[in-house]
């Protein structure tokens, strides 16, 4: 028969693994066996040996290291999947352009945008200032060869004369074109400044007397 | 972290630029493009003499639809007819004068004295030979008209209505 000390009955009596029967038959021949006994004593030396060991190595390691090292293994494994699933799908040349230019999309849209305004505005302001021109008004050094076509010549005979508008004017009156009078200086003895409020916003009508003396009527409004 | 401020700062361009370009362009667009422009440094001007008599019809002839609302208020209701004699047209630089001899034998001297904005401000003569009838300065709206009136004619009163547009 195998002495206890040598038997693997004393190890699980060690790690508390064996049943009640077991366990107090064993301990019954510890009660008369003191080699078992020592045995006993020394395993559990050795136990406190190994597990102090470990636990001093586990204190001198801080837990930020431990964090470190976590974080670079999650890192790793994210980069070999990335790796993985690039490989797997084939990226069209196409593609990888499409992807290199989004972040370019919306400021290339404004730009875009921006320049197609300004050249409307451009090209807006250009007619309006043609139409500015008096194209239609003739100068007073070159009548226009329409003049002498105009409808106005039949109601207003004098039109035909060098230098007047061949033209009625088409153009409206702003909504607030009333004139701010700073000064003024009537020939005659009287006059008066007066406005006209129509559909066609607000008029400023001087209204002049030809008499013989001068009368000055400063007037700054 | 670090990625979610990456992704902000890669909006952010794109957001700033798609949020500015819809502003300028509104803001070009809504402008009066006189108004945008930097300096009004000359003006066209048209002067249109008026005949207003006592005696017709009331009516008012297509060429003087431009002054049609005018021409109708109360304060020419003393005239039953109207009838556009003459018309000029004077281009006027900053600081320089000009004058347009009227087929009423009236002369109109118009001096373009500064612009701001959309006003214009001008210096207007008018005289009857050697005789000054009037002499001011005003501001008006680009476009705006100026009416001078009361002239003696030996068929009524003329009046001159002065449309200066700047630029």
């Amino acid at each position: 028969m195998t002495p206890v000390s040598e038997n693997d009955s004393l190890q699980a009596y060690f790690d508390d693994e064996l049943g009640a029967e077991e366990r107090a038959a064993l301990e019954a021949t510890l009660a008369g066996d003191p080699e078992a006994r020592l045995s006993l004593e020394e395993l559990a030396l050795l136990r406190q040996a190994i597990v102090g060991s470990l636990e001093a190595e586990a204190a001198a390691v801080p837990e930020a290291r431990f964090e470190q090292i976590w974080e670079q293994v999650d890192r790793t494994l994210d980069r070999d999947a990335r790796l993985q699933q690039a490989a797997e799908v084939n990226v069209s040349i196409w593609s990888r352009m499409a992807a290199f230019f989004r972040p370019l999309w919306v400021p290339t849209l404004g730009v875009a945008a921006a320049t197609a305004a300004i050249a409307l505005y451009v090209g807006g302001g250009a007619t309006q200032s043609a139409e500015n021109t008096p194209t239609r008004v003739a100068s007073k050094d070159e009548p226009p060869a329409e003049a002498a076509q105009a409808p106005e010549k039949e109601t207003a005979p004098a039109l035909a004369d060098e230098g007047m508008i061949a033209a009625k004017v088409a153009d409206t009156q702003p909504a607030n074109s009333e004139a701010e009078i700073q000064r003024i200086e009537f020939g005659g003895k009287t006059g008066r400044i007066d406005r006209i409020e129509s559909t066609q916003g607000i008029t400023t009508v001087i209204w002049i007397s030809e008499d013989d003396e001068t009368t000055d009527s400063e007037r700054s409004l | 972290m670090k990625h979610r401020t990456k992704i902000y700062s890669r909006l952010l361009a794109p957001i700033f630029v798609s949020s500015l370009v819809p502003l300028g362009a509104m803001a070009m667009i809504t402008l009066d493009p006189a108004e945008a422009r930097a300096e009004v440094s000359s003006a066209t001007c048209e002067i249109h003499a008026v005949l207003a008599m006592k005696s017709g019809d009331g009516s008012i002839p297509a060429d003087l639809d431009f002054l049609s609302a005018q021409l109708r208020d109360d304060q020419f209701a003393a005239f039953k007819s109207f009838r556009l004699l003459d018309s000029k047209s004077l281009k006027l630089k900053l600081g320089q004068t000009d004058g347009a001899s009227m087929a009423t034998g009236h002369n109109l001297k118009l001096s373009l004295l500064g612009a701001e904005a959309s006003k214009l401000q001008l210096h207007a003569v008018l005289a009857s030979g050697d005789k000054v009838l009037v002499d001011t300065d005003y501001k008006i709206e680009s476009s705006g008209i100026l009416l001078i009136g009361g002239v003696r004619h030996p068929d009524g009163k003329v009046f001159f209505a002065i449309r200066c547009r700047g630029g």
